[in-house]
């Protein structure tokens, strides 16, 4: 049988890839437990937040003013611009169904760097390379070159893609 | 210590990331800098150059620019204290976009070799680094959504 751990690691298996079992055993350890039900807002535009989140189960939406630009189901994470950086949010991140998810907030972070400092830095090189990319794909790609609302979307899209 | 080195330890020690630097880590970071000069016109970065490093700007003032669709692009200015080129720094890949100085300063240069070296199994100088660069990617990341979301909205 799957053990707690074992799952976790597979569900993120993308962003925890450098990480031995120990070190995602000192993350799991760090992360707050959040379940939320449908229409919650664990991320608001604009308001501030500074946490990143792992969805175990269920489904959200990200929305930019209002648009969808980007739907979350098990395995996604969201937030990681805030856990970086503090400050307002750039999108409202919205519960379509009951939703579990995994919180690490700024000041987990530190407490992980100051218990576990080579899994908070793999974990935030991780973090920062998913973001980089995001930025990047959307660079010289001509499909999303169109100066017109669909094209402006379309990078928007982009830029909130899929998760590592 | 020479003046230079001072001056670059005196500079890395008022970067809110790197406060909690042991004198011997900060050392260390300060030993892999490289300081450049400018004058104002001197292209720091160039787009579409290879990424081999991030700057630190000890003082000055630089424009960022990006050249798309064959116009020019301002992307803002970059005051002291700025890290830059922190794209490339992450993924090696070509410069993003351009960096001109519009005053004389200085930059202090770190190239991704020696990061790499320094970071190697020294998480303690590893973590200050990745969480400057993380902000700084973060702030980049909120800078063209609200670009976009201009767009958008026009």
């Amino acid at each position: 049988m799957s053990t707690p751990l074992a799952k976790f690691e597979r569900r993120f298996a993308d962003l925890l890839d450098h990480l031995g079992d120990l070190d995602v055993a000192a993350l799991l350890d760090a992360l707050e437990d959040r379940s939320i039900e449908p229409d919650e807002t664990p991320i608001v535009q604009g308001e501030p937040h500074d946490s990143m989140l792992f969805v175990e189960w269920g489904a959200l939406v990200v929305e930019v003013d209002g648009v969808q630009v980007k739907t979350l189901d098990p395995g996604d994470v969201v937030g990681e611009v805030g856990l970086l950086s503090p400050g307002n949010a750039t999108a409202t991140v919205r519960a379509v169904k009951t939703t579990l998810l995994h919180v690490l907030s700024a000041d987990a972070l530190e407490r992980l760097w100051r218990d576990h400092p080579e899994v908070a830095s793999t974990l935030l090189q991780g973090i920062t390379r998913v973001i980089s990319e995001r930025i990047r794909s959307i660079e010289g790609n001509v499909d999303l070159d169109e100066d017109d609302e669909n094209g402006f979307l379309s990078r928007l899209r982009a830029l909130f893609g899929r998760a590592a | 210590m020479n003046s230079d080195t001072q001056r670059l330890e005196t500079f890395i020690s008022s970067l809110p990331n790197f406060i909690s630097l042991s004198v011997a880590d900060r050392r260390a970071l300060v030993m892999a800098l490289e300081l450049r000069s400018f004058s104002p016109g001197d292209v720091l970065i160039e787009q579409g150059d290879k990424g081999d490093g991030a700057y630190f700007l000890l003082s000055g003032t630089l424009k960022v620019e990006l050249v798309h669709k064959g116009a020019i692009e301002d992307l803002g200015t970059l005051e002291t204290g700025a890290l830059f080129g922190v794209l490339a720094m992450v993924d090696g890949r070509p410069r993003a976009a351009s960096c001109i100085a519009t005053t004389p300063g200085e930059a202090a240069f770190l190239s991704r070799s020696a990061f790499n070296m320094l970071a190697h199994g020294q998480a303690s100088i590893a973590y200050p680094f990745q969480r400057a660069i993380g902000a700084q990617i973060a702030k980049n990341f909120r800078s063209v959504v609200r670009t976009i979301r201009g767009q958008l909205s026009t």
